[in-house]
């Protein structure tokens, strides 16, 4: 049970795809500007993340190991997270019709970025257990989704401030994320 | 043989996944989808706002949360709340005249000797079927028109004029029937 906690501890603050592995960077710019389209990406990486890599452990234990075909695995995890994209924007389609219009078609190119892929790799190939998986997949989920709602908020109260021509839009933001991660490194080893 | 096996592996994987869909997409049929798209397909589309939303789609919201009648849609008329009623399964109710009464169908028509290229119209147009710039003449492009009457108001010259859509053998439909309510 601690090792399971602690993993979700470690997964969501001391290290942190986002902050620490400076993954993921690209939703984390695109759907920040407004704080409903952010809680809908945040939702949405909790909800998909954490069955993604639950399934592609699966995959891995039951199908890949035994067949030895490990090699096969990241060629495998592309096929799955677009099948998931794919379903994700059907199930966003008929339940949020608004949220889906506001994410128009970069909806894949959100779901499908380097957080989800390097989640999924670091999982099966650091956790040995399926609950350990779970627990790392909720971690990093509730770790990146606590950053984007952070970035959206701290980006709301950058728009009201007067900054220079050349730092203002993505370049506030980048180096807003650069202080958020030297402020995460004190963190690092919790866990 | 690794080869064979790779090979056949990712095909089922993909195939599998291809089938997941498939079978997920089936569930996606008229009844599923959700209220607001089915009412929002009944409605004319004009955006006129007359029913006193900003446009279609936020009327059928309102329908579907139960804040809105549906007899507030002058240019569907009729005919637009019948299928609504069916829809829902609530009385027929007529138009109500604090909304407008039906009008034949229309468009509106630009005076083109007396526009003085203000824009306030293409600003007001809700279907962006007004074309110009500014300080140049402006004309409507009658196939978009809905004949909402939404940039009148705004003309500070009063050059747009409303005219009924002349009937054509393309778009001549049978006239819907008039409903006897009581």
């Amino acid at each position: 049970m601690s090792a399971l906690l602690s993993t979700v501890l470690a997964a969501a603050v001391g290290g942190n795809l986002a902050l620490d592995g400076l993954l993921g960077l690209c939703p984390l710019l695109a759907v920040s500007r407004k704080h409903e389209v952010a809680a809908g990406m945040a939702l949405m990486t909790v909800v998909a993340l954490p069955s993604y890599c639950v399934l592609a452990y699966m995959l891995k234990a039951w199908v890949l190991q035994p067949l030895n075909a490990e090699s096969l695995a990241l060629v495998v995890w592309v096929l799955l997270l677009a099948t998931f994209v794919v379903a994700a924007g059907r199930w966003l389609s008929r339940s949020r019709p608004a949220l889906h219009e506001s994410y128009g078609v970069y909806l894949p190119v959100l779901g499908v970025n380097c957080l989800v892929l390097g989640a999924v790799l670091l999982a099966t190939t650091r956790a040995d257990s399926l609950f350990l998986v779970l627990a790392y997949a909720l971690g990093t989920a509730a770790g990146y989704a606590a950053v984007l709602l952070v970035i959206t908020d701290l980006r709301e109260r950058l728009a009201m401030t007067p900054l220079p021509l050349p730092m203002r839009g993505a370049a506030a933001v980048l180096v807003t994320l650069g202080l958020l991660s030297l402020a995460l490194m004190g963190l690092r080893g919790v866990g | 043989m690794t080869v064979i096996l790779s090979v056949t592996l990712l095909a089922v994987i993909a195939f599998a996944s291809a089938w997941l869909l498939r079978i997920g997409g089936q569930h996606r049929d008229e009844r599923s989808r959700s209220a607001v798209e089915r009412i929002n397909d009944l409605l004319p589309q004009t955006q006129c706002g007359r029913c006193g939303y900003a446009g279609c789609r936020p009327y059928a919201e309102a329908i579907a949360r139960h804040e809105a009648r549906i007899n507030q849609c002058p240019p569907g008329g009729d005919a637009t709340i019948l299928n609504l009623a069916e829809l829902l399964g609530e009385d027929v109710l007529p138009l109500n005249p604090r909304h407008g009464r039906e009008q034949p169908p229309q468009v509106v028509v630009i005076d083109e000797a007396v526009c003085i290229g203000c824009t306030k119209c293409i600003q007001a147009c809700p279907v962006d079927a007004i074309v110009g710039a500014p300080t140049l003449m402006h004309t409507v492009i009658a196939s978009r028109c809905t004949g909402c009457e939404l940039c009148i108001p705004p003309c500070p010259v009063d050059c747009i004029a409303v005219a009924p859509l002349a009937m054509t053998m393309s778009h001549w439909k049978w006239p819907p029937p008039k409903l006897a309510l009581p």
